[in-house]
């Protein structure tokens, strides 16, 4: 522990120097110092204000001080009033080290002040600028007298004790590996069963106390927490932005009479490391990653020769997000072998199949979880904040490390020979998830998958159906109330459905690199806007809209849309029929900048009816789509220009533009 | 005396007539009445338990049907997270748990969903179904035992069965692919399945399906003479309905494995291979309760069987086994598990 250093400072507010011209020479001046005893724990606060021989013959002196700390908390305070000098001598308790103290003084002329009866305000208090602060205090009651009272303050004098005594200080975490937030209980007791737990939340303790091990009170610590890039980003790699990195309950705190201080810090949904930092008096007491994760995942041992799986999706796919994408449980990574050696031995016995599955055939593990575990984004942004029903995601659940996703595209659904005996394959392939641990297979054949879930509690085994449909033929609103129109769609927020009445991706035939396509449109958050979101968009893909149209009419409808190509064209049909023909997406020279591109004169029905946009062509990056708008068609005005109008423009190269009803060059 | 009265009385009468009449002649004939009538009821009691003794009862699989609740104090719903602090931001889905058929374990489960509208997902119970299972034991050619399984989906089940789960302890048991019911190994991984080698059978196939009333056979091959083993039965569940993911309260509302139909049956047992006689013995006096459990034995006979297996007479007890089977006092599996212990 350092000794107090005792500063005494004087400071005096020249104010009447200037207004020397006007007090002619006459002056006040202020006086104040702090000193803070660091065997008791005292400060104490010295202040003066002292007038010369003439002010203080039209003026009283006062002075108002106050000991704060470094919030500005007053922790105590004083005030005097005398005719030619004012001084204050007062103390606070509990004024500890390693923080700023301040004594802040008002130095105050007192004058009375005769007005109609005479005025007198010699040295024209009453004409301070207004950069000084001042105020008239209150009315005295002798008006009858022509007389008023009023404070004048002329100066704020501070002084701040900085250099004070510092006590010792120590942290400690709790622990140093939290759990990803927005984990189910069921979640965490497959997670930390068996043992070590991994608690939810970190708590940072401090402690401060002196050289005889005394706590002591009043120390200030602040706890900051930062994105720590580390394992790229605990399995985002190249995502946008910074991942969020969790955050404390308490950012300030000062030690309790305990000489005791806590904060907690609570982890963001993904996994990764977050560097925690705590300074105490300018000085870092702690400096340390926090793992946000979920213990003991391992990798999924990579197929070898013989075995029946190969991995997808990841590294192996050249995927540039999340390339360490098959982390799992033991028990998780157990359950697909197993799966994996079932399956073989099920369908392609040694006896037949001596080289074992033929590699067309072997069974497509795509993305369990993250190395760290956490949310699983699989597009390449980090999601933030609560999302509508529409921007729920797939991967949301592969978070824990229990979760694998098994493409069926090389499983067919249909009546296979199975030792002789006529199976349906995917049937036969539930029951082996069943047998090997998946106890809530979710069926997503609408985007050729099944998404396994071993959880091995007592849960027995069922099927879920993932793929939600409305009625045949419907379309169902993204947030169940169709869009009244004239308004504007958000692209994003296309219509509900997993297979054709909704939206579609086309998928190029031969499937994506990882073997499981999702066949509906991203929703990715705009660079560095998390409250606005785009559809990227390829040829042959459409999303669908319900709207609800005002009133029957003829309408411009209008696409907030970017591109760096030129050539593509987009289409509006209602309930099916074309209505605009092919609109040009312009080249904007980025898929981040955006213009936009309206056609006129469009004639809707009125009611609810399903407005598709549909992108020409086949496969090729079209453009990234905001938003449409449809607004009534504004006929223009009529354009008759007269013949002498029209020769001018042809003459100088121009062509008449009847719409804006000019010359354009 | 009894008997002319009756008849005395009954003549021409019709019988309510009658039995007015045989009332109202005296207090002492309302007497005679009663005590007639109290011996019969005794009488009947008593036949009724000569009969349970006497015949055996074979037990359905056992089920737990209580009512399934959603718990009161459901954990509210996570919609999304505070982006600055990453605490989850909650919404009440207030769900609630409808029954359709309560006999085929039918529900609804219904919720406020993402977007505020109400959803719903309809399930069925594994244990819907209601089954029987009735084992019985032969020797193979190679000198192994072909264990046979008659699964009985009762006509009071109330859906049909997908699977039949059932343990051995045994090295080499092999499953016989019968073109109906397909064999799984269940992984030792899931806690359930981990004492023992469980193998399910189940119905994979979209030309088998087993009703209520009907029944599927299977069979088992080993070396290991049968003993008591465990088994289960499940109806199919699948979870449809929902336009958005399932909340997390139907995991507490689908039966777990332990809420299987589930009873015993017999099965490879290897360590029944070279058991000292006072440990077969042993064995057998162990299992007498799970026999009498099981219906597979009247109590005439475990009391037999007490007798002369406390007084270690394996031999008699072997004998007294051939002849309850022929009096159906036992059933197949007990008799099966009797002659493996010679």
């Amino acid at each position: 522990m350092r000794t107090t250093s005792l500063y005494t400072f004087l400071f005096a507010a020249l104010v009447c120097l200037a207004f020397s011209s006007r007090a002619n020479g006459q002056g006040a001046y202020g006086y104040a110092s702090i000193d803070i005893d660091p065997s008791t724990h005292i400060a104490t606060g010295y202040a003066s204000t002292e007038l010369d021989y003439q002010t203080a013959a039209y003026y009283n002196a006062e002075v108002q001080a106050y000991i704060e700390n470094e919030y500005g908390t007053v922790l105590a305070s004083a005030s005097t009033t005398g005719v030619q000098t004012a001084t204050v001598v007062f103390s606070a308790s509990n004024i500890i080290q390693c923080i700023i103290h301040r004594i802040r003084v008002y130095t105050i002329l007192n004058a009375i002040i005769f007005d109609d009866c005479g005025y007198v305000d010699p040295f024209g208090f009453g004409y301070l600028p207004f950069d000084i602060w001042w105020d008239y205090g209150y009315w005295w009651n002798d008006r009858w007298l022509c007389r008023f009272e009023s404070f004048i303050r002329i100066a704020e004098i501070i002084e701040t004790v900085v250099d004070c005594v510092t006590a010792n200080v120590t942290c400690e975490p709790s622990t140093l590996q939290v759990l990803p937030a927005g984990l189910t209980q069921a979640e965490k007791n497959s997670i930390n069963n068996p043992a070590p737990a991994v608690p939810d939340t970190a708590t940072f303790t401090c402690h401060a106390f002196d050289n005889l091990g005394q706590p002591v009170s009043n120390i200030a610590f602040s706890f900051t927490v930062n994105t720590n890039n580390v394992a790229h980003d605990g399995g985002h790699q190249n995502h946008t932005g910074a991942r969020p990195p969790g955050a404390f309950n308490h950012a300030n705190l000062r030690t309790d009479g305990s000489g005791q201080v806590s904060s907690v810090f609570t982890p963001d949904r993904f996994g990764g490391s977050s560097n925690i930092v705590i300074t105490s008096n300018g000085t870092t007491i702690v400096n340390t990653p926090v793992f946000i994760l979920v213990p003991g995942l391992e990798a999924l041992q990579p197929a070898q020769a013989n075995d029946a799986y190969v991995l997808t999706g990841s590294a192996e796919d050249g995927n540039n997000y999340h390339p360490n994408g098959h982390y799992a449980k033991p028990q998780a990574n157990n359950g697909l072998r197993q799966i994996a050696a079932t399956y073989q031995s099920t369908f392609f016995p040694a006896a037949n199949f001596p080289n074992g599955v033929p590699q067309g055939d072997r069974l497509r593990f795509n993305d369990a979880s993250l190395v760290f575990g956490g949310v699983f984004d699989i597009t390449p942004n980090f999601r933030q904040g609560a999302a509508p029903s529409w921007q729920l995601r797939p991967h949301d659940e592969h978070h824990v490390g229990i979760n694998c996703d098994l493409s069926d595209r090389n499983i067919p659904n249909n009546q296979v020979m199975v030792n002789g005996v006529l199976r349906n394959r995917w049937q036969v392939m539930e029951e082996i998830f069943c047998a090997n641990g998946s106890t809530r297979t979710n069926r997503e054949h609408c985007r050729h998958h099944w998404h396994l879930r071993f959880e091995f509690g007592q849960n027995g085994c069922h099927e879920t159906e993932g793929c939600y449909e409305g009625a045949a033929g419907s379309s169902i609103p993204a947030d169940g109330v169709a869009v009244a129109i004239p308004g504007v769609i958000q692209v994003e927020a296309y219509d509900k459905s997993d297979e054709d009445t909704g939206s579609f991706v086309p998928d190029d035939g031969n499937g994506p690199a990882d073997g499981i396509y999702y066949n509906y449109p991203q929703v990715l958050w705009m660079p560095g806007n998390v409250n606005n979101s785009y559809v990227p968009t390829i040829g042959g893909q459409w999303m669908n809209y319900t709207v609800n149209i005002a009133s029957a009419g003829t309408y411009t409808i209008s696409a907030n849309v970017g591109s760096p190509f030129s050539g593509n064209t987009f289409h509006i049909e209602q309930d099916g029929v074309n209505i605009t023909g092919p609109i040009a997406i312009p080249n904007t020279g980025s898929f981040d900048a955006y213009q936009v591109v309206s056609i006129n004169n469009i004639s809707l029905a009125a009611g609810q009816h399903v407005l598709g946009l549909y992108l020409d062509g086949f496969l090729q990056a079209t453009g990234n789509f905001d938003y449409l708008s449809i607004n009534p068609y504004q006929v223009p005005p009529a354009c008759h220009p007269s013949s002498a109008q029209l020769n001018a423009c042809y003459r100088h190269g121009g062509d008449w533009d009847y719409d804006l009803c000019y010359c354009v060059y | 005396m009894l008997l002319r009265l009756l008849i005395d009385s009954g003549r021409n009468h019709s019988p309510a007539e009658w039995f007015h009449s045989l009332m109202a002649k005296s207090t002492r004939m309302k007497k005679i009445f009663l005590i007639f009538l109290l011996g019969t009821q005794v009488a009947a009691v008593a036949c009724s338990s000569m009969r349970a003794q006497t015949v055996i009862q074979r037990q359905a699989l056992e089920r737990k049907l209580g009512d399934i609740k959603l718990s009161s104090n459901y954990q509210p719903r996570v919609r999304g997270y505070d982006p600055k602090t990453g605490s989850p931001i909650t919404y009440d889905h207030k769900p609630r748990l409808e029954v359709v058929d309560a006999k085929a374990r039918k529900y609804v489960l219904k919720w406020i969903g993402y977007d505020g509208q109400e959803k719903s997902a309809a399930f069925q119970r594994s244990d819907a179904v209601q089954v029987m299972v009735v084992a019985s034991v032969s020797r193979t050619s190679r000198g192994g035992y072909l264990y046979t399984y008659e699964v009985k989906n009762l006509p009071s089940s109330g859906a049909s069965l997908k699977r039949f789960i059932v343990q051995n302890v045994a090295a080499d048991v092999t499953a016989e692919n019968d073109g109906k019911l397909m064999p799984f190994s269940m992984s030792r991984e899931i806690p359930f399945f981990n004492e023992g080698n469980w193998l399910s059978f189940a119905d994979v196939s979209d030309e088998v399906q087993i009703d209520p009333g009907q029944s599927v056979v299977t069979h088992l091959t080993s070396s290991a003479p049968p003993g008591i083993v465990r088994c289960l039965a499940s109806a199919e569940t699948v979870v449809e309905g929902a336009d958005e993911d399932v909340p997390d309260d139907l995991e507490s509302l689908i039966a777990g494995f332990d809420e299987y139909p589930h009873g015993y049956t017999i099965g490879p047992v290897d360590s029944l291979k070279s058991l000292s006689v006072n440990k077969r013995v042993e064995y057998l006096l162990e299992n007498l309760p799970v026999f009498r459990k099981a219906g597979w034995i009247t109590e005439d006979a475990v009391g037999k069987y007490q007798e002369l297996l406390k007084s270690g007479d394996l031999k008699a007890s072997l004998q007294q086994a051939e002849e309850d089977l022929r009096a159906e006092q036992i059933t197949r599996e007990v008799y099966e598990i009797f002659q493996a212990m010679k």
